[in-house]
């Protein structure tokens, strides 16, 4: 069967696994490093619970192969609570109640953080105009699906971070 | 998922020849991970092109644009240069997919996209694109996203892209390893009784860069419809690019997204337009000249409603 | 009507004259008196949520774990002639209905045979080389890891003998079922007919609603483990007890050997409720491997494997007086069922909500070669109430009347179908506050009058009703000696926030602060629970931990006896639980203070749910009523929801900020039911279609507006805590509200759910 060495560093600390050339990055994460953190939710890109920080990055890390991780840094929800963002984020999820059963929710916050950043990056979105609207929050948090139906609760918490 | 090797790829020449020996090219991934992992795609090598230095914006002679194939779609939306001259290319990416796929997927990648359709997506329906010759399990099962241009008895599914159909637009030019560049208009291929070829690529072929040719001064617009406010396919999009001259319109182009199996140019509409003052006669008689080859299935009937409305708004829109 | 529906029907009717004679309920103090309850308290979990740190079932780590993934079948009806196993990698055991251990039958939950039973079906799986729907497990391949399962799982391919299946409901014949999910299938008051011809206004119409899933984000998951004749399972239940019981009997154990244990479920809207094959299949998997195993189904499992909310017609027919007065109504409704007769009680609404003289309601049923529906949340009430809430819109349109004005003329004083009363019903409250928030007087009368640039702009209201229920569950009381309580059940925290919630409550009960309480959830074997949805945990397990507070008092009681505390020799009804201990009219004392003059570590009690005499003796509902918002694209039929408010009688609340979010939840998915949500099944084979995210659509950031919400907030006199459920009660009556919103805004009446841009254009 063949394998690859994967060499990753997660929430800044190095690993070195052996893996089925197939583990997905998200995979790699769950069963072989123990970071259940990040949730599976559809393994095909279109829930968004399994969103980390690939290099800084948001992305769905159900389909990124943990091949293509070489040197990479990723970042979770569970080293998000290191940075500052990352924990207001966390608070202000809790304190909004933007999150009921809490599936979906490492990555919401991760996205949500990751959102802020593209934002001040100058990174676009489809609704355009000027400003952190509620309608820009709800677009760029787009890629995350709430079956629970926590979104006002997220984007009250989000507010609450970017003020 | 069938178990592969997966080969870094260190330059582009090694990749190609790699692929020539039916290695299947990984960029993103945003696509074919989940086509592997769903047995649509069962590459036994994998090289993995991601690092390969085609991954930059740059000014080409005489004012265009060459998009690097590896360039995620992400930063082409956000390139100052794309948003400035070439809006409409920004646009259509932003509409499609969701930020973290936009981060990952690859301008190649989103060139190389696979139809969504349930059947395809599904190893026990008859699709002629998986299956060259089994026929058509969406002809008369559910086809509302289905297409009502270019269609044949053998497929009517379409192509998923929004940034195709800026592309389209934008008279872009696609740059293939080791031959001559093709016109995107070109680049994708009708099903007729060979749906399986989806594009103009030979085996292990390359795409290098996509060529964006000067900028016309002049307006653009995206317009999308969809089944949700965001992350959803297009039912019907529309992209149209116009410079209105002294109040005529000239580089009259219209391309319509979620209709067919590539994205469609709406030639004898942009013919008819031209010279004119888009005015809702003409534009009205464009519209419908856009859709009428169109046949549509049980259940995607609207669709060519949707487009004829859509292009009305949309020249509505750049001729103000 | 069959002999078993007549039969269902006489017993509830002769049920219904009987519950005269059965006592009220004891009106709970708590329903008053209140210091943590009623509190916006932040969720107890959240933080652990919020960091990842919570584990669900799919992230439980056993030694020598081995990986499954079901293989199903491709056909709706038939026979497996042969399954073929291609050799693969790393592959532990192929079990396929040639070697699997053999399962004994259960009857499938909410069905005559097993009301209580957690099974989905009764069906063989595994057991028999019959196909009874497409996506049937026909084999379950276990391997060392999930890439290689997965890969030879896909290998696997069968041999069938087809059958010709029903898929349709045109290909069956309808017939009533015994009940609807305890409702009469068959209600006929009075002459519908003539009442009809005698009208002021009349409507008569048919409305349907699709096939739809749950989606809950965390797809079902079940790890289980063998240690001898002693079983071990994690699984995604909603109703751990009853999978405990159920795999039990399926595999000849001793209840005591058989351990569920369920704390953290991602979502479950009734999607988890019953236990599908899946659950018992992963089971017999590890018998045979002799290795414990863990099966997550695919997303496109989750559709072709577990069941979804039932698709449904409804022929409705109104008419009222010139006076906006209901004199017939008419509401009949057909679902699909399989040889399991789970019927979707699609006329709930139809029986409760409207006074009216001549009645004739029907469920109807036709058996299909598909797999069991499920619950889903508000399940029947939620498409019954489209049909209902719609027509009641159109209703008012014939007659020049306000929608709100037609419901406020209507409301009954008295149960429609019984007669008998409630134990509250604060409807037109809810329609005043909501009514009031929305600014529901300034909209614009007629349809298709406003505009905002591309935007036809529409405003549409209907309301919302739910049956409560207070069920059955147990709870284990610990009280500690350092004051502090711990309160054990065999519920789950699925996103309702009962821990929460259990805990508040618990705080008010024994006078402790809430820092003082602990409240763990998810072992099958603290107690006998049978909550397996139906919005009853929050009242549920109150009853229960009332009645392990009263146990505790009189332990404690006993404790102090002949001692020199001021309790010494009180009745138990004399004493109260306040202020961190027990308080007579001599003075009292604290929780330690009692433990340490005994010298023990702690004390246990049980507690035991009530039976609710009081909720059967009267009809007890919750209500709610919409309004909102909706904008159409005049071009492209694309239509948005911009703005609602929501205002419901669910009795007293505990937690207002946990109500709210489960208000909006209700809501939301209601918005998807409502405009983009359907489960496409293709009617030549069963195959389903769009069996993904992508391509199911459920409701993103972007479709979602900003959600108000109200509540009445009085409480029930006769239920626990003065509280009534409102878990479902939020999306019932929303696909209506946007419906007569589309209405409003474009003139178009749709009345097949659900309302996508080819039905406005």
């Amino acid at each position: 069967m063949p394998s690859i060495q994967a060499r990753l560093s997660v929430n800044g600390r190095k690993h070195e696994v052996e893996l089925d050339t197939r583990v997905s990055l998200l995979d790699c994460l769950r069963e072989h490093l123990g970071l259940t953190g990040t949730k599976k939710g559809c393994d095909q890109g279109a829930c968004g619970a399994c969103t980390v920080l690939l290099n800084g990055e948001r992305v769905n890390s159900c389909l990124v192969l943990a091949a293509q991780c070489a040197d990479a840094e990723v970042t979770t929800i569970e080293g998000l609570a290191s940075s500052e963002v990352g924990r207001a984020m966390q608070e202000a999820f809790v304190r909004n109640d933007g999150l009921q059963c809490g599936y979906c929710t490492p990555g919401q916050v991760c996205s949500a953080v990751a959102m802020l950043a593209e934002y001040e990056a100058g990174v676009p979105s489809a609704v355009g105009g000027s400003g952190l609207t509620d309608a820009e929050i709800r677009e760029r948090l787009a890629g995350n699906l709430c079956r629970c139906g926590a979104y006002n609760g997220i984007l009250a918490a989000v507010r609450e971070v970017v003020q | 998922m069938n178990p592969f090797s997966y080969i870094p790829a260190t330059d582009t020449s090694s990749a190609v020849a790699l692929a020539a020996n039916g290695a299947k090219y990984l960029a993103g991934g945003t696509n074919l991970v989940d086509l592997m992992r769903q047995g649509i795609e069962t590459p036994h090598e994998l090289v993995d092109i991601s690092r390969l230095p085609l991954a930059d914006i740059e000014e080409r002679p005489g004012g265009g644009l060459r998009i690097g194939a590896l360039v995620r779609n992400t930063r082409v939306a956000a390139d100052e240069r794309i948003r400035e001259r070439y809006p409409v290319l920004a646009q259509a990416i932003l509409n499609g997919a969701s930020p973290q796929l936009r981060n990952r997927a690859t301008v190649g990648g989103n060139l190389m996209q696979r139809t969504r359709c349930g059947y395809f997506y599904d190893r026990h329906s008859a699709c002629g694109r998986r299956d060259p010759g089994a026929g058509c399990d969406a002809l008369d099962g559910f086809n509302r996203t289905h297409a009502i241009l270019g269609t044949s008895e053998s497929c009517v599914a379409v192509h998923p892209s929004d940034m195709c159909v800026a592309l389209a637009a934008l008279d872009a030019v696609v740059d293939i390893a080791g031959r001559d560049p093709v016109p995107l208009v070109d680049f994708h291929r009708l099903p007729g009784d060979t749906p399986h070829l989806e594009t103009v690529l030979a085996p292990g072929e390359l795409v290098t860069s996509i060529d964006l040719p000067p900028a016309q001064p002049g307006r653009s617009v995206y317009l999308k419809v969809r089944d949700r406010a965001s992350y959803a396919f297009a039912l019907v999009s529309v992209a149209a690019v116009v410079r209105m001259e002294a109040g005529r319109a000239t580089g009259v182009r219209i391309a319509l997204g979620g209709v067919a199996a590539k994205p469609w140019r709406a030639y004898e509409a942009e013919e008819l337009l031209t010279g004119t003052s888009l005015d809702d006669e003409h534009v009205n008689r464009a519209a419908e000249l856009a859709l009428t080859g169109s046949r549509p299935r049980a259940h995607n009937a609207f669709k060519a409603e949707v487009a004829r409305r859509l292009i009305r708004r949309a020249l509505r829109g750049v001729r103000s | 009507m069959n002999l078993i529906a007549r039969g269902f029907t006489l017993a509830s009717k002769a049920l219904t004259r009987l519950a005269r004679l059965l006592p009220d309920g004891r009106p709970d103090p708590l329903a008053h008196r209140r210091a943590e309850l009623g509190r916006p308290t932040d969720r107890l979990d959240g933080r652990a949520k919020a960091t990842g740190a919570v584990r669900y079932t799919a992230e439980r780590q056993l030694p020598g774990l081995a990986y499954a993934v079901v293989v199903g079948s491709t056909i709706s009806r038939g026979r497996v002639a042969a399954v073929h196993v291609p050799p693969a990698p790393g592959v532990l055991l192929v079990m396929t209905h040639d070697n699997a251990p053999a399962m004994k039958r259960t009857p499938a939950y909410a069905t005559m045979k097993g009301p209580l039973g957690a099974a989905a079906m009764s069906l063989p799986v595994l057991n028999t080389d019959e196909i009874f729907w497409y996506g049937q497990p026909i084999a379950v391949v276990v391997a060392e890891s999930l890439e290689q399962a997965r890969y030879a799982a896909s290998l696997i391919h069968a041999d069938y003998e087809p059958w010709p299946a029903r898929l349709s409901m045109a290909d069956g014949k309808p017939y009533t079922p015994a009940h609807a999910v305890l409702e009469e299938p068959v209600t006929r008051r009075g002459d519908v007919r003539t009442a009809l011809g005698a009208a002021a206004a009349t409507v008569e119409a048919e409305y349907t609603t699709p096939l739809e899933h749950h989606n809950a984000m965390e797809p079902h998951a079940t790890v289980a483990n063998w240690e001898g004749d002693r079983l071990t399972v994690h699984d995604t239940a909603q109703y751990p007890y009853g999978v405990k019981e159920m795999l039990a009997k399926k595999f000849s154990l001793a209840e005591e050997n058989v351990r569920v244990l369920a704390p953290f479920i991602g979502g479950g809207f009734g999607g988890k409720t019953p236990a599908w094959p899946h659950v018992w299949l992963t089971v017999a998997a590890a018998k045979l491997s002799g290795r414990p195993v863990k099966l997550v189904l695919s997303r496109a499992d989750v559709f072709a494997m577990t069941g979804g909310r039932a698709p449904t017609r409804s022929r409705v027919a109104l008419g009222a007086d010139a006076a906006g007065r209901l004199i017939a109504l008419e509401h009949d409704a057909l679902a699909p069922c399989t040889t399991d007769e789970f019927a979707e009680a699609a006329v709930v609404a139809s029986r409760h909500l409207y006074a009216c003289p001549n009645v004739h309601v029907v469920q109807r049923v036709v058996r299909l070669d598909r797999i069991q529906n499920a619950f889903f949340r508000g399940p029947g009430v939620a498409p019954g109430s489209f049909a209902l809430e719609s027509a009641m819109d159109e209703l008012a349109w014939r007659l020049d009347l306000d929608p709100l004005e037609l419901r406020l003329r209507n409301e009954p004083e008295r149960d429609p179908m019984s007669g008998i009363s409630f134990t509250s019903r604060h409807l037109r409250e809810a329609y005043a506050l909501g009514a009031e928030a929305f600014g529901w007087s300034r909209r614009p009368p007629a349809p298709r009058a406003t505009r905002d640039g591309r935007w036809l702009v529409g405003y549409g209201m209907a309301a919302a009703i739910n049956p409560d229920a207070v069920l059955i569950a147990g709870v284990k009381l610990r009280l500690s000696a350092d004051g502090t309580v711990t309160i054990r059940s065999s519920t789950n925290e699925l996103g309702a926030g009962t821990s929460t919630a259990q805990s508040q409550a618990a705080a008010d009960r024994l006078g402790l602060p809430l820092d003082r309480i602990r409240f763990e959830q998810g072992d099958s074997n603290v107690a006998r629970t049978r909550i397996p949805g139906a919005s009853a945990a929050t009242t549920t397990l109150a009853s229960a931990v009332w009645s392990a507070r009263d146990n505790l008092v009189r332990e404690l009681l006993k404790l102090v006896r002949e001692t020199d505390s001021p309790l010494a020799g009180r009745p138990f009804e004399e004493v109260e639980t306040r202020d961190g201990g027990l308080f007579g009219p001599r003075g009292g004392e604290s929780y330690e203070r009692v433990l340490a003059r005994a010298g023990l570590e702690g004390v246990e009690v049980a507690g035991k749910s009530a039976l609710p005499y009081q909720t059967i003796k009267r009809g007890t509902y919750s209500y709610g009523a919409h309004f909102c918002e909706v904008r159409v694209d005049e071009e492209t039929g694309e239509a948005r929801v911009t703005r609602w408010v929501g205002a419901f009688d669910g009795g007293r609340i505990v937690n207002p900020k946990q109500a709210t979010s489960q208000m909006r939840g209700g809501i939301i998915m209601g918005i998807g039911m409502a405009l983009t949500e359907e489960t496409l099944l293709d009617e030549r084979t069963g195959l389903i279609v769009n069996r993904g995210l992508a391509e199911y659509h459920v409701p993103t950031h972007a479709d979602v507006p900003g959600i108000d919400i109200h509540f009445v907030d009085r409480p029930d006199p006769q239920t626990p805590l003065g509280a009534k459920g409102i878990g479902e009660l939020g999306i019932v009556g929303v696909a209506a509200a946007i419906a007569n919103a589309v209405y409003h805004a474009t003139g178009e009446r749709v009345r097949s759910l659900p309302i996508t841009p080819d039905k406005l254009m």
